[in-house]
C-alpha cells in the first residue's frame, strides 16, 4: 500500500516543528515554562490523533511494510529514505508518544528548564518516530543514532544524576554502539546497495563477512540492552534517574534494541548461528536472575522499577530469538501496555518520592491517606506483575509457553525471574499501604485531579487493551 | 578590449586597495566598518563578475577560469564576505582600526583566487611566498605585538623554510620537464617510463610544502599557537578561508599534475592524514584553551578531508568537497558563536569561561551544541552527510584500515566535544555575559537555515559540484 499523502513523514516532522516553537516560546519566572507545555502537549495530541488515523487507512491484519514514502535523498552514495510501517510499529509508535505525554504530565510542576526538558522531549519523540518508520537500512541508522544526542541532553540536564562522568561515558558508549551498527550499514551498502529492512533478514551472507556483519550488528543492538555484560552504564544511569519523564526515556532506549533486532534478525537460523543464539539464551536468563533478585533486595524503588523493565525486555528479546512469527505480534502488543504501565508507575513514583522529600518523611503508609493514589497504584502494579488487567496478562502468557515449549529449562528461569520482580513490586506496594505513625502525608497530598484522569485514562486503555488488543481500530 | 574585461574578478577585488587607502588617509569621519563596506563592494562585484566570466581566461596557460576554480572562488570569496562581516563586529567592539586587518585579508583572499586557477607552477612561486608574507603580517595583527610576535617569528622561520622547499621542487622540476605549465609537467611524467627520484622528490616537496600552508600535522604546530593568541578576527579567518583555497590547489596538483606519480605521493599523504586525524583528535582532550582547541580539530577535519583526496579519484574529491563545505559551515558558525561571549568588553578563550553558558545564553548555547555536534556527525546534523560521503568512499576503495582509523579518531574527538556540551548544559553558570550583537544571531540562524536546507536535499547540491569536480579535473 502506497501513500499519496505524506502521512509518516508528517508524524516525524510534527514534534520537531514543536520543538522549533517551544523553542522560540516566551518564557520567564513567572510563565516557568508553561507556554512550553503547552506547546508540548498540544504537538503530542496532534500526534496522537494522527497515528490513531495512520491505524484507520491501514490493514492491521497484514504483516507486509505499508503506506510508503519514498525519498531520493542522496545520489552519491545512492540513498533513497523510505518510511513505512506495520502494526507492530505503529503500536510502538503509539507507546512511546502515550508513554510520553504521561511522563510530560508527570513533570507538570517542575519548574527547573522547563523549556528546556520540552524542546529535547520533542526532538527525541521526533527522532524515535522516524525510528520507527524507517523502511530502509540509512534512515533506520540516522534515527538510531539522531536520538541520542536529545536523550544525552535530557538525562544530563534532568535525570539528576549525581555522578555527572557517567553521563557522558554513557553517551559514548552508546554513541560506540552506533558507529558499530554504521560499520555495519556501509558494508551491507557496499555489497548489495541502500535495501529496505525487510530484505535485511534474507541477505545471502556468507563466511567471516557473514560473521563480521551479523556481529557487530548484534553487538550495537546489545549495548542498549542492560544485559551482562553491557549492563553496567545502563543500570548505573537509569536507576539513579529521579525525573520521571527522563526515566521513561531512557527507558525506551532497550526498546529500540528490540525493535532492531526484529527488523535485522536473519529469517532462517542455520545451524551455526543457533549455538550464539543458545548462549544468548543462557546470558540473557542469568541476567535477568541476577537483575530480579538485585531488585528484590533493593530498597530504592527506582532500582526494583529498573530491574522490572529489565527482565521484561529482556523477555522479549528472548521472545523475539525463538523467531516465530505469531511471537512477535504479541511481543508488540505486550509491549505496548507494558510501557504505559511502566510510565505511569514511574510517575507515581516520582511523585511519593518528591513527597517523602517534601516532608522530609518516610513513604511507609502513604496509600493509607491517599485514595485516588491508592486505587491507580495498586491497580497499576497488579497489571504490571501480568494478573488479568491488561495485554501484557494473554501475550505474556502466549510468550512464555513457546519459550517453555523451546527450552524448558530457560523457560523455568525465565518465569522464576517474572516472579521475583512480580514480587518486588508487590512488596513495595505493600510497604505503601502498611500504616506508620510517623509518614506526615496527609489526605491533601494526594494526587491532583488532572493527574488522577489521567491514570484512570492508562487504565481505561490498559483494560481495553486486555479485551481487545486494537480495540481503538475503526475500520473504514 | 575584451580580455581586460575578463579580469575584472580581479580588478574589483584590487579596486579596494586604492579606495580603503585613500579612505584611511583623507577621511576623518571613518569606522571599523567603513572598510568592511569596501571590502563587500569590492567582494560582491568580484563574486559577480567571476560569475559572468565563469569560463574566460586572459592568459590560460598561467591561470585558467573553469567551472571547477569558479565554484571554489565563489565559495572563497562568499565565505570571506561573510567572516569579513562577523570580523567588522570585533573591531566595532573593541573600537580598533581595521584597516590593516581587511587590506591585508583582502590581498590574501585576492591571492588565493590566482592560486585556485593557477595552471601553471610559475603561479605557485609567485603566490605562495607572498601569502606567507601576508599570513605572518596577519598574525601581528594585535595591539600588544608583543604578545604574538615570537609565534608570527616562529611562523617566518618556518615558510621560509617550506618556500626554500618549493623553489627547490619547481626548478628541480622544471629543469627535468621544460616546462613550468601543469598539462607539459603532466604530459612530461606520464611519458616517462621509470621517474627519475629528484622528480619524485620535487613533486613531493611541492605538495608538502601545501600541507603546511593548510596546517596538516606534522606541519601544524604554527597554527594551533596562532589560533592560540591571535585577535578573534585573525582566528576566524585562518580557520575557516585558507583551507578552501588549498585544499582546491592540492586537489588541482595531486590528481593533475602529479597523476603520474600517484604511488609516491600517496605515502606523504597518507601519513599526514592519519597523523592529523590522530594528532587533532587526542590534543583536543587535553586542551583548556577552547580556540587551541578548534584549531586541533581543524586539524583532524584536515586529515579527513586529505582521506578522501588522497584516493585520486572523482568520487573521493567530492566526498572531501562536501566535508569541506561542511567543515566551512560548521566552523563560521563556532566562530559566530565565540564573537557572541564576551564578558566585560574581553572576549572569551577558556573552556571554563563557557561554563553553564545555557543559562543566560541559550541561543549561542543550542547554536554552539549543533555546530560541534555536526563536525562528530551525528545524524541528523550536516556533519553527517560529510561522515557518510568519505566512509561510502573507503569502503569503496575497500580502505578498511583508514574506515577503521576514521572512526577511532571520531570516538576520540566525540570524547571531547561531548565533555565541552556537559560544560555548557549541565554545569551552573560561572560567568555574566555581556550583551549579544543581533547581527551574531541572524548570522548563526541563517547559518542553522542553510544547513537544515542542506540536509534535508543534499542530493541537488552534489549533482553540481559532481559534474563541475569531475569535469574540472
Amino acid at each position: 500500500m502506497s501513500n499519496s499523502f505524506a502521512i509518516l513523514s508528517l508524524i516525524v516532522a510534527l514534534p520537531f516543528l514543536g520543538m522549533l516553537f517551544v523553542f522560540t516560546a516566551k518564557d520567564s519566572k513567572e510563565i516557568q515554562g508553561r507556554n512550553a507545555f503547552n506547546v508540548c502537549v498540544f504537538t503530542i495530541l496532534v500526534n496522537i490523533t494522527l497515528i490513531w488515523r495512520i491505524f484507520m487507512i491501514m490493514n492491521e491484519k497484514s504483516h507486509s511494510l505499508q503506506l510508503q514514502e519514498t525519498f531520493n535523498w542522496l545520489s552519491t552514495p545512492d540513498i533513497n529514505i523510505i518510511f513505512a510501517i506495520d502494526t507492530f510499529s505503529l503500536l510502538l509508535i503509539l507507546s512511546i508518544h502515550l508513554a510520553v505525554l504521561i511522563g510530560v504530565f508527570g513533570v507538570w510542576r517542575n519548574s527547573f528548564k522547563q523549556k528546556s526538558l520540552m524542546v529535547f522531549t520533542l526532538l527525541f519523540l521526533s527522532m524515535s518516530t522516524g525510528f520507527f518508520v524507517s523502511a530502509d537500512i540509512f534512515s533506520f541508522y540516522i534515527f538510531f543514532e539522531a536520538m541520542l544526542f536529545p536523550l544525552f541532553m535530557i538525562i544530563g540536564m534532568f535525570g539528576e544524576v549525581k555522578k555527572q562522568e557517567l553521563i557522558y561515558r554513557f553517551f559514548l558508549y552508546n554513541f560506540l554502539g552506533a558507529l558499530l551498527l554504521f560499520s555495519a550499514i556501509m558494508l551491507i551498502y557496499h555489497y548489495y546497495g541502500s535495501i529496505s529492512l525487510t530484505k535485511v533478514g534474507n541477505l545471502p551472507l556468507k563466511g567471516a563477512m557473514r560473521n563480521f556483519i551479523w556481529g557487530i550488528i548484534f553487538l550495537s543492538f546489545i549495548s542498549r540492552i542492560p544485559i551482562w555484560p553491557f549492563h553496567y552504564w545502563i543500570s548505573s544511569i537509569n536507576s539513579s534517574i529521579r525525573n520521571p519523564l527522563a526515566f521513561i526515556i531512557t527507558s525506551l532506549l532497550p526498546l529500540t534494541s528490540i525493535y532492531g533486532f526484529i527488523r535485522f534478525l536473519p529469517t532462517a537460523f542455520s545451524a551455526d548461528i543457533d549455538i550464539y543464539l543458545v548462549w544468548m539464551n543462557i546470558i540473557g536468563v542469568v541476567t535477568m536472575l541476577f537483575i530480579s533478585l538485585i531488585g528484590f533486595i533493593n530498597k530504592d524503588f527506582q532500582y526494583k522499577i529498573f530491574s522490572y523493565i529489565t527482565v521484561y525486555y529482556i523477555m522479549y528479546l528472548l521472545g523475539i530469538f525463538s523467531n516465530q512469527k505469531v511471537v512477535l505480534l504479541n511481543i508488540g502488543y505486550s509491549l505496548f501496555s507494558f510501557i504505559m504501565i511502566v510510565s505511569a508507575l514511574e510517575v507515581l513514583s516520582s511523585y511519593i518520592y518528591h513527597k517523602e522529600q517534601e516532608y522530609e518523611t518516610v513513604s511507609q503508609g502513604f496509600l493509607c491517606r491517599t485514595k485516588k493514589l491508592s486505587f491507580v497504584y495498586s491497580f497499576l502494579v497488579i497489571a504490571a506483575i501480568g494478573l488479568p488487567f491488561s495485554a501484557i496478562f494473554v501475550n505474556n502468557f502466549l510468550i512464555l509457553s513457546k519459550l517453555l515449549g523451546t527450552n524448558i529449562h530457560i523457560g523455568m528461569l525465565l518465569v522464576f525471574s517474572l516472579f521475583v520482580v512480580g514480587i518486588s513490586l508487590l512488596q513495595e506496594l505493600s510497604h505503601l499501604k502498611r500504616e506508620d505513625s510517623v509518614c506526615k502525608i496527609s489526605k491533601t497530598d494526594d494526587i491532583p485531579w488532572s493527574m488522577f484522569f489521567l491514570m484512570l485514562f492508562v487504565i481505561f486503555m490498559l483494560l481495553m487493551s486486555f479485551i481487545k488488543p486494537l480495540w481503538f481500530v475503526i475500520n473504514e | 578590449m575584451q580580455n581586460w574585461l575578463i579580469l575584472l574578478p580581479e580588478i574589483s577585488l584590487l579596486s579596494f586597495f586604492p579606495i580603503s587607502f585613500l579612505v584611511n588617509r583623507y577621511r576623518s569621519s571613518k569606522t571599523s566598518k567603513t572598510f568592511f563596506t569596501l571590502s563587500k563592494f569590492s567582494l560582491l562585484s568580484s563574486i559577480f563578475f567571476t560569475l559572468i566570466f565563469y569560463n574566460q581566461s586572459v592568459v590560460p596557460d598561467l591561470l585558467l577560469n573553469n567551472q571547477y576554480s569558479t565554484m571554489f572562488k565563489l565559495l572563497l570569496y562568499a565565505t570571506a564576505l561573510v567572516w569579513f562581516y562577523l570580523s567588522s563586529k570585533w573591531f566595532l567592539n573593541k573600537n580598533r582600526t581595521s584597516y590593516n586587518y581587511y587590506s591585508i585579508a583582502m590581498l590574501m583572499v585576492f591571492l588565493f583566487g590566482i592560486l585556485i586557477s593557477a595552471q601553471n607552477l610559475k603561479v605557485l612561486l609567485f603566490c605562495i611566498p607572498l601569502l606567507c608574507c601576508l599570513t605572518y603580517k596577519l598574525i601581528l595583527q594585535h595591539w600588544d605585538e608583543e604578545r604574538v610576535s615570537h609565534v608570527a617569528r616562529n611562523y617566518l622561520y618556518f615558510s621560509m623554510l617550506f618556500i626554500l622547499c618549493l623553489y627547490l621542487g619547481v626548478l628541480c622540476l622544471r629543469y627535468y620537464a621544460g616546462s613550468f605549465s601543469a598539462i607539459t609537467i603532466k604530459n612530461w611524467l606520464q611519458s616517462q617510463a621509470v621517474i627519475a627520484p629528484e622528480v619524485y622528490t620535487s613533486a613531493v616537496l611541492i605538495t608538502m610544502v601545501l600541507l603546511f600552508m593548510m596546517s596538516a600535522a606534522p606541519f601544524h604546530l604554527w597554527f594551533v599557537d596562532t589560533l592560540s593568541l591571535s585577535i578573534l578576527p585573525v582566528c576566524g579567518f585562518l580557520s575557516i578561508i585558507p583551507p578552501l583555497a588549498y585544499l582546491s590547489a592540492l586537489i588541482f596538483l595531486t590528481n593533475g599534475t602529479f597523476l603520474p606519480l600517484y604511488h609516491n605521493l600517496m605515502p606523504l599523504l597518507h601519513t599526514v592524514a592519519i597523523l592529523s586525524l590522530f594528532i587533532g583528535s587526542l590534543s583536543t582532550n587535553e586542551e583548556n584553551n577552547i580556540r587551541r582547541l578548534f584549531a586541533f580539530s581543524t586539524i583532524y577535519n584536515l586529515g579527513f578531508m586529505l582521506l578522501g583526496v588522497l584516493s585520486f579519484k572523482s568520487g573521493a574529491i567530492v566526498s572531501s568537497f562536501v566535508y569541506t563545505i561542511i567543515y566551512v559551515m560548521a566552523m563560521t558558525g563556532i566562530y559566530t558563536v565565540f564573537l557572541g561571549l564576551k564578558s566585560k568588553g574581553d572576549y572569551l578563550s577558556d573552556i571554563s569561561d563557557i561554563t553553564g553558558m545555557s543559562d543566560t545564553r541559550p541561543y549561542l548555547s543550542a547554536a554552539f551544541a549543533v555546530f560541534i555536534i555536526s563536525i562528530i556527525g551525528v545524524p541528523p546534523m550536516l556533519g553527517f552527510w560529510g561522515r557518510l560521503s568519505l566512509t561510502d568512499t573507503l569502503v569503496l576503495e575497500e580502505r578498511w584500515l583508514d574506515a577503521v582509523l576514521l572512526l577511532c579518531a571520531l570516538v576520540i574527538i566525540a570524547n571531547t566535544f561531548i565533555q565541552i556540551i556537559r560544560k555548557i548544559y549541565f554545569k551552573p553558570s560561572m560567568i555574566h555575559f555581556d550583551r549579544t550583537d543581533k547581527a551574531i544571531y541572524i548570522c548563526l540562524f541563517v547559518n542553522l537555515l542553510l544547513a537544515m536546507i542542506i540536509i534535508l536535499n543534499p542530493s541537488y547540491m552534489l549533482k553540481y559540484a559532481e559534474n563541475i569536480l569531475s569535469g574540472g579535473l
